[in-house]
């Protein structure tokens, strides 16, 4: 094989030589002085040529007398005769069909009209001008086919991204981000169904080094990624210099106002209590069921320890202060965002750089919540010779914040604010920041802590001050690139990247006692945690650019290794019992647990891919990738998958001049391998448990260590899994270029899924990994571009971005039809067979043969079924996106419509606080009376052998919804117990929002002229300043268990936000 | 030139194709677990989780249908009105249970010929019969002689009946004691006993004591339980279990981590249930009051009280409960010595709690006659916080509770006081047609249906 490989060489060493008689050598640009990688030079009469590198440079060996022809696609083709010269620069003028370079697998740019199947970029503007700290909010809206879902408004909190939706049950369905060809971790660690709201690492990244990003949809698009871009591949590449530019700077500043923007109502109108009769802090009652405020006032006993006006008292018995309702909302502050980025780039006639260093800091509208990073970014690139060149990138991020509780969680924020009682005045008078400052607020100077139930739920002034999440994350991501041109149009490059980041918490709950210290409620406890990831990856590949017949036919070739190692430790020390208030550290805590959890897998492929051209009519291309994968069986653990596709530019062949039409099939497969250790079964360390109210007990206990039979069953014949996709797209653009749609059809199946299927317990586990399983997913994609007027003053452009798809999970393994993907006992998301991916799950009500509720004729109220069932679907029927851009001179307003049509939300907020009686629904509806349910009176009768009853006399008993006399057990909205029923709660979460409007005016240049700069312009964005939606509890967009499968919950998630910014650019 | 050209293309496409596997070391194996343990590794990580067992849910759940408990918030209120629909025990069932206590038990029986180990092999067939009886108990039909077969490919179980069910327990507990009286082999439990600390003796005790607790549980089903109960009584008596320091209980440790159930309660769902008003009307003037509740509370998970503080023992069988045992035996079968034996079990409940021994003997003096009220009434009181109550409730209709009127009609249809337990919603999405089966063979899966045992 070397032998061949040699003897090769010199053949084609020798060819070149003999026909080599001088060299001419030169730059080709755009219009615009943009470099253009990859035209196509060929000496005219031969099938000899070479293309041009990614900054444009081409060198080829010609004869005297020759005629080069310089031809791109989408670019009218060129003829120069050499002459006598031995450099020629070349602009080349675009046709009349817009441009589109996209960067694919591997970092290779390629022409969109070249490709096969569908792939989208977003404008490096538009995500900066999103005013988004996490990248991964500033695509919601942007691309068809793109779902964002941020897990709440948070600073720092994470956000869900899916291309698609999701295809894998159990596996990741996040797609693969990819930064300068090196993947990087987007991974979340710690968010779940309570705790703090913790960040997706792609957070990291500072959104304005960010020159283009594309996305890649289907698996035709990612064969190339392997195995991790499963889901899809956000494809980046930061912004560089070039070569030959003087240095230029630029500047930009933004600070952005924020505060919530959609909140639960609540009522104002009813004390604390139960039945119409008060109860005051001390008796601990949680119930907002109590007089109207109205009728008390306060007794005026100034040593009464939950307010300094006294206890409540029926009006009359006390000092004539009427009672008063507080508004528990006034504890948000306005959120404020700094954001400023300062970069320089430039070149030399070797070498290129960009320079960048930000700094961002976002004050939450939970008063003490923040978030801060500072990024700095150097991507250096130099010739080392005519042939090497080499690149280096190294970005270092520092981020973190502080995290405040949230979700189901007794010293949640919204849980401790939305259960208090309106008539216990949780900031003394003091409201947001100013409330936070004010310690009488929630501590008394004995250290209890004050709160409506005596310190049972944290006063959320009190969480803020004691229960917080502090992380500091240290990051770097960075590279080393060589790229040898062995001859014309033969490329050798290696790149290792290395990925790492060390993530630091410190988890503090503040020890709980009451007002008079005679119970402590809480012991308190302080958890350290370090989270050490370093993922390594490798590339070598070969690229080989060949023209044919005379430019006819063009061939891109590449091939290439891969090696892939993630190396994950997580080392928590988790200490119990805290001696001392105030003070959060680990040497406070009187018992101590450790745990020490690493994770390492590897991945080895290697990869072919082949473009090939005919006249700029049809391509073709075709990739294969072989995977080794560590988490497979140890002897069979590769696997191989290929795809092609087709493209057709039938407008060429037409001859259609104004008018672009091009069609495009293709096919491809993309494998996925199984979960870290699943292919044998494990003893852990002994937990003792089994109880969902209490935390459990870990060993080491009692002195003893112990060991379990791990809960999940090995499995040594797991095959990888496989998703097949087929795509079908056509690419429209008329009149010039002004109004476009590419559409696109696509259909997954997902086959031998690697589910950790949950089992019955009674097997002895509770989940084994199996190859079982079929999900279907099936969408449509659409891209309407526009420009319905234009003239020299003024523009209008319009882009709409049309996302539907469907997710169903078509098949489970035998004996199991449904899969718990998150959420609770009560109400969770599923994989159910037979039903959309992540459908909501829990407590309903009983119903006759037509679905008609059933009411029970001795209280004339809905009967309660033992049995859960289906509630609702999470995934939306259809996300539109619409962007209207009006430019006048140097002004310009761009607009974001963001529609998302159905998505059910279960809203356990709302169905936990009619419980308690502080909604405002629970208020209105307290003095119902004579209502009379929808539904048939229950009749055993009437059963069928199924024991479904069929039909049924139409209820017709009245009943009252709160009635003080049957007591409080009867009421609507506690007789179905905590909460409620999960039926009650899933709500419709469509919307519509103006996610963001921006106007933009650069400084014209008779100002600048008079200036140093170069380039000026101010903005003002609002960002989610109109919503409208049918969800009642906060913005619908939000996710309580973030970036995991799970979705459509939403258990007192903190608010989302709405933010007004101004911004400032310079350019030098 | 050619033929090299192909030869490149035909070597990269074979090695493309035929691609062996690749070796990636140890990189897939769990450097945080074992693949293999050693029995005196599992047997403490089994025992904790029986004890944690006792005291939990399986203690609370029952002991609010037996009004020792009643909710005033959240869920525990919700259970109050019987509302405990099939959410409500997945975790007992799945994290408790079968794949919590019981699969490392089933590993134990079935490791323990092969280390010829029969101690721990008796001690985990003791165990295996409590968790067992608990279970049935409670839902009725349970997976058991197909249940733990996972590793070779039973992932959906079938369900045995009550009546097979208490055979298995019946057998479990013989086949303990062979193993117990037997020689004790290659390996045998020590500290990591953590009932007993290899006490062997102490054991063959326990194994009669439940078999006395499993015989009189089905006096429903004839009389002759109530006579081999007795001779179970004996027989544990005979074993040597004749005070309070034969109990079989699990100690807790002192610390949060380690602490009992009931003070993790407390800890993590304060003031979310108090004791129940019928069960402090019937403890008033009772010395064990004050060691039950806060004082001038109704809080009974309080670490000031006897059962709340971090290292309370929870109890896998005591010697009030065999006291209480002979008591009945001995008054339905119409022996003598009921009432002594029915006193005998309040004193050594009193005396385990540290009641002071003049305040013991006066309401011994308060305490007369041995009729099934009066014993069951006295049992009630004794085996507090047991799930033990409703068990004797459902036998024998004392003590005679009045139901709440607030009753989850949909799940409890009639209102009266639950007889049993619905099926977790795992096991109706997990083992779809084996829950059904049983529950048709059963009748219905809801709370008022009588089980095989109490019928």
């Amino acid at each position: 094989m070397k032998r061949i490989l040699l003897l090769t060489t010199l053949f084609f060493m020798a060819i070149t030589c003999l026909i080599a008689q001088r060299t001419v050598s030169g730059k080709v640009t755009d219009d615009t002085g943009e470099a253009l990688p990859g035209v196509n030079v060929v000496i005219k009469g031969t099938t000899t040529g070479v293309t041009t590198d990614l900054d444009g440079n081409y060198r080829i060996s010609v004869e005297d007398g020759a005629t080069l022809v310089f031809s791109y696609v989408g670019f009218d083709t060129q003829e120069v005769a050499v002459g006598a010269r031995s450099t020629i620069d070349l602009s080349m003028a675009g046709t009349t069909e817009l441009q589109e370079v996209v960067v694919t697998a591997i970092g290779i740019e390629s022409n969109k009209r070249a490709l096969g199947y569908s792939v989208q970029n977003v404008d490096s503007d538009d995500l900066a001008n999103a005013q988004e700290t996490n990248l991964v909010n500033a695509l919601a809206g942007k691309a068809a086919g793109v779902t964002v879902v941020s897990s709440g408004g948070d600073p720092g909190a994470s956000s869900n991204i899916r291309i698609r939706g999701n295809t894998s049950i159990t596996g990741s369905n996040s797609p693969l981000f990819v930064i300068d060809g090196v993947p990087i971790d987007n991974s979340e660690s710690g968010n779940g169904v309570g705790g703090v709201p913790q960040s997706n690492r792609a957070i990291d990244l500072n959104p304005s080094d960010i020159a283009s990003l594309t996305v890649l949809k289907g698996p035709s698009a990612t064969a190339l990624y392997g195995i991790r871009a499963a889901g899809g591949a956000i494809v980046i590449t930061t912004k560089s210099g070039k070569r030959n530019s003087a240095p230029s700077v630029s500047f930009t500043s933004s600070v952005e106002i924020t505060e919530a923007n959609k909140l639960l109502p609540l009522q104002r109108e009813y004390a604390q209590g139960s039945s119409g009769v008060y109860q005051g802090p001390e008796t601990f009652s949680g119930f907002s069921w109590g007089p109207r405020i109205a009728d008390l006032e306060y007794d005026g006993d100034d040593t009464y320890p939950f307010d300094p006006r006294g206890a409540l008292v029926a009006a009359g018995e006390g000092n004539g202060t009427p009672a008063r309702a507080f508004d528990n909302y006034d504890f948000f502050d306005t959120g404020i965002t700094t954001d400023n980025n300062v970069s320089v780039r430039g070149g030399t006639e070797k070498t290129s750089y960009y320079l960048s260093a930000g700094y961002l800091n976002q004050k939450g509208i939970v008063p003490n919540s923040q978030f801060e990073r500072v990024t700095f970014r150097t991507n250096l690139s130099t010739d080392i010779t005519d042939k090497l060149t080499v690149s280096m990138s190294a970005a270092y991020s520092n981020s973190g914040g502080i995290r405040m509780q949230r979700g189901s969680n007794l010293r949640g924020v919204m849980l401790g604010l939305i259960r208090n009682t309106p008539s216990f005045d949780l900031g003394l008078g003091r409201s947001g920041r100013d409330g936070a400052d004010y310690q009488p607020a929630y501590q008394y100077p004995n250290g209890g802590q004050r709160s409506y139930r005596d310190g049972i739920y944290d006063n959320p002034y009190w969480v803020v001050n004691k229960n917080f999440t502090e992380d500091n994350v240290n990051r770097i991501i960075g590279y080393a690139a060589l790229n040898y041109e062995l001859m014309p149009g033969l490329n050798i490059q290696y790149k290792l990247g290395v990925d790492n980041f060390i993530d630091s918490r410190v988890a503090a709950i503040e020890k709980v006692q009451n007002n008079d210290l005679s119970i402590e409620w809480n012991p308190g406890s302080v958890v350290n945690r370090e989270i050490n990831s370093t993922d390594l990856n490798s590339d070598f590949i070969i690229t080989y650019d060949k023209t044919f017949s005379g430019g006819d036919i063009t061939l891109n070739a590449l091939a290439g290794h891969n090696y892939y190692k993630s190396t994950f430790t997580d080392n928590q020390t988790t200490g119990n019992s805290l001696a001392s208030l105030d003070f959060y550290n680990i040497a406070n805590a009187s018992d101590v647990i450790s745990t020490y959890n690493p994770v390492d897998r590897e991945l080895m492929g290697v990869f072919a891919d082949v473009k090939l051209g005919y006249r700029d009519m049809v391509f073709l291309n075709l990739t294969g990738r072989n995977d080794w994968s560590s988490t497979l069986p140890d002897d069979d653990n590769s696997f191989f998958y290929p795809s092609v596709a087709l493209g057709f530019v039938a407008s060429e062949a037409l001859d259609l001049s104004d008018t672009y039409v091009k069609v495009r099939a293709s096919w491809g497969q993309v494998g996925n391998d199984a979960p870290v250790y699943s292919t044998i079964s494990y003893f852990g360390q002994g937990f003792v448990g089994g109880d969902g109210f209490l935390t459990g007990t870990q060993f080491p206990f009692n002195g003893v260590n112990a060991f379990e039979q791990n809960g999940t069953l090995g499995n040594n014949v797991l095959k990888p899994e496989l998703t097949s996709t087929y795509e079908f797209g056509v690419d429209v653009k008329v009149l010039g270029g002004r109004l476009g749609l590419d559409l696109t059809y696509y259909n997954s199946e997902t086959e031998d899924q690697i589910i950790p299927v949950t089992v019955s317990a009674a097997s002895g586990y509770l989940q084994t990994v199996t190859n079982a399983g079929l999900v279907k997913n099936e969408g449509i994609e659409a891209v309407l571009t526009g420009t319905p007027y234009q003239s020299n003053d003024f523009s209008w452009d319009v882009t709409v971005n049309f996302t539907q798809y469907e997710n169903t999970v078509e098949e489970l393994a035998p004996g199991l039809t449904n899969v718990f993907l998150a959420g609770f006992t009560s109400v969770s998301s599923r994989a159910i067979e037979g039903e959309p991916f992540g459908a909501l799950f829990g407590g309903q009500f009983q119903k006759n043969d037509q679905g008609q509720v059933l009411i029970d004729p001795a209280t004339g109220f809905p009967l309660q079924d033992a049995d859960s069932d289906i509630l609702g679907d999470p995934n939306p029927d259809f996300l539109m996106g619409i962007r209207n851009t009006f430019s006048y001179k140097n002004f310009t307003v761009s607009a974001l419509l963001d529609i998302r049509k159905g998505g059910d939300i279960w809203n356990g907020t709302s169905g936990i606080a009619n419980y308690f009686g502080t909604s405002k629904k629970s208020g209105d509806t307290r003095n119902l009376t004579g209502v009379v349910f929808d539904g048939v009176l229950a009749d055993d009768a009437l059963e069928n052998a199924d024991g479904v009853q069929v039909g049924g006399t139409p209820n017709n008993i009245q009943v009252d919804f709160a009635n003080e006399a049957q007591g409080l057990g009867t009421y609507r909205y506690v007789r179905y117990g905590f909460g409620g029923l999960g039926e009650s709660n899933v709500q419709d979460g469509s919307w519509v929002r103006l996610r963001e409007v921006s106007l933009t005016y650069n400084l014209p240049k008779s100002i600048l002229d008079n200036t140093p700069f170069k380039s000026a312009s101010i903005s003002a964005v609002g960002r989610n300043l109109w919503l409208e939606t049918p969800y009642t509890g906060i913005d619908p967009e939000t996710n309580l268990t973030g970036a995991t499968n799970g979705f459509g919950l939403d258990y007192f998630n903190n608010p989302n936000t709405k933010g007004y910014t101004f911004k400032l650019q310079l350019g030098l | 030139m050619k033929k090299y050209k192909l030869n490149i293309v035909a070597v990269l496409l074979a090695t493309l194709i035929t691609v062996p596997s690749c070796d990636f070391g140890d990189t897939n194996v769990d450097p945080q677990s074992l693949s293999e343990v050693s029995l005196n590794l599992v047997l403490p990580s089994a025992i904790a989780q029986v004890g944690f067992n006792n005291f939990a849910v399986a203690a609370r759940n029952p002991g609010i249908i037996m009004q020792y408990f009643e909710g005033t918030d959240a869920q525990q209120l919700q259970y109050t009105s019987y509302n405990m629909p099939d959410n409500t025990f997945n975790n007992l069932w799945r994290t408790g249970l079968y794949g919590g206590a019981m699969k490392d038990l089933d590993l134990i029986i079935k490791q323990a010929p092969e280390d010829n180990a029969p101690h721990y092999g008796g001690i985990a067939k003791i165990l295996m019969a409590e968790s067992l009886g608990l279970t049935t108990k409670f839902f009725g039909d349970a997976p058991y002689s197909n249940a733990f077969l996972g590793e070779e490919g039973v992932i959906s179980p079938t369900y045995d009946t009550q009546e097979e069910l208490f055979t298995a327990i019946d057998g479990l507990l013989s086949s303990a004691l062979t193993d117990l009286q037997g020689p004790a082999g290659d390996i045998v439990p020590g500290a990591d006993d953590l009932v007993f600390g290899g006490d062997i003796d102490a054991w063959i005790a326990t194994a009669y004591a439940l078999q006395a607790r499993y015989a009189i549980l089905r006096s429903e089903k004839g009389s002759s339980f109530y006579t081999d109960a007795l001779t179970a009584v004996n027989n544990a008596y005979n074993a040597g279990f004749t005070s309070n320091s034969g109990n079989a209980e699990v100690n807790f440790d002192a610390s949060a981590n380690g602490a009992n159930p009931f003070h993790q309660f407390h800890r993590d769902r304060s003031n979310t249930m108090v004791l129940a008003s019928y069960f402090l009307g019937q403890m008033s003037g009772d010395p064990r009051l004050a060691l039950i509740r806060e004082p001038g509370t109704s809080n009974g998970f309080a670490p000031t009280t006897y059962w709340g503080r971090q290292e309370s023992p929870s109890v896998i069988i005591n010697y009030a409960e065999l006291k209480f045992i002979e008591a009945e035996a001995l008054s339905q079968t119409g022996g003598s010595g009921a009432e002594a034996a029915m006193k005998a079990g309040i004193a050594a409940n009193m005396d385990q709690m540290g009641v002071d021994a003049e305040d013991r003997d006066n309401y011994l003096l308060t305490v007369s006659g041995s009729s099934l009220a009066t014993i069951i009434g006295e049992k009630y009181k004794a085996l507090y916080p047991q799930n033990i109550a409703w068990d004797d409730y459902r036998r024998t209709g004392f003590p005679a509770i009045t139901p709440n009127a607030d009753n989850a009609a949909g799940l409890n249809p009639g209102g009266d006081i639950p007889r049993r337990f619905i099926y977790p919603n795992s096991e109706k999405n997990l083992n779809t047609d084996n829950v059904n089966a049983a529950i048709s063979n059963q009748g219905s899966d809801l709370m008022n249906e009588t089980l095989w045992v109490f019928q």
